[in-house]
């Protein structure tokens, strides 16, 4: 069964590592990730590039608008425009 | 011919995120932010005719909004009528020359430090432009506005797993992107 298969393949590793930014992962995911990077290169790199822009993105404040009020916003933009045509 | 033309309906799709950004970093209030980039749009729209081209369509919208922050602070600035300035030890028993020690400290980076994280936001939002809109929507929700993966999931009527490859897509492209822009 895949759940339990301790060697993972990379892309699987880039999967898991990505879950991870979002705390989304459980233990043994992490321990397998983990068995992963000690024997390969590619998948080593990987996280720490990851958790780079993770870093990047949260704590440098990046923002944008609520979707709420962007659908908003949207919808009047849309009647404007169509007032204008 | 003009360089760069209008197409008014792509702007909030393109532009809206960038644009409350900008401003964020300036009002720090979410709903006037909001407002801020409302009025740009729709002023954009009205002088659309007075667009020559030269420059891309975000940078004129950018200009409208830099208009519209002034506009906003004089605005508060003439509500509040004359400037009062109090100067206070922050507790009754410190002692020495306040003047001097208000003099602004060279070793302080915090000016600095809010100039390079608006500078970077920028950089971010410019790389996100360059995904694909539902991707940079994607990766947006999941990263910037924390939302669970189920709610992504029913909004854009995809599997868990379609949102995981999505969200693998965006951040490679995001990593190559600031690798290239930010951190050469």
């Amino acid at each position: 069964m895949k759940a339990t298969k301790l060697f993972i393949d990379c892309e699987e590793a880039k999967h898991i590592c990505d879950k991870a930014q979002y705390n989304e992962t459980n233990w043994w995911e992490i321990f397998r990730l983990n068995i992963r990077t000690l024997y390969c290169k590619v998948t080593k790199t990987y996280p720490k590039r990851n958790q780079k822009l993770s870093k990047l993105v949260t704590d440098k404040k990046v923002d944008c608008m609520e979707v709420k009020s962007k659908a908003e916003l949207k919808t009047k933009f849309e009647e404007e425009l169509k007032n204008q045509q | 011919m003009p360089k760069h033309q209008l197409d008014p309906n792509k702007w909030i799709d393109s532009y809206a995120d960038y644009l409350f950004n900008y401003t964020i970093t300036r009002v720090s209030n979410r709903d006037i932010a909001d407002d801020l980039v409302q009025e740009t749009f729709f002023s954009g729209l009205k002088s659309a005719k007075n667009f020559k081209g030269e420059a891309s369509e975000r940078t004129w919208l950018v200009s409208i909004l830099k208009r519209k922050i002034i506009d906003h602070y004089r605005k508060i600035n003439s509500n509040k009528g004359k400037a009062e300035v109090r100067i206070n030890y922050s507790d009754g028993e410190s002692e020495g020359d306040w003047l001097e020690e208000r003099v602004a400290d060279p070793f302080d980076r915090n000016a600095e430090n809010v100039l390079e994280n608006e500078e970077l936001g920028l950089a971010i939002h410019n790389c996100l432009e360059k995904l694909p809109q539902k991707q940079a929507e994607i990766f947006k929700m999941k990263t910037i506005q924390n939302f669970d993966t189920e709610a992504i999931c029913n909004e854009f009527d995809i599997s868990p797993s379609n949102l995981w490859v999505i969200i693998h897509r965006a951040r490679t492209t995001l990593a190559s992107c600031l690798d290239d822009t930010w951190f050469k």
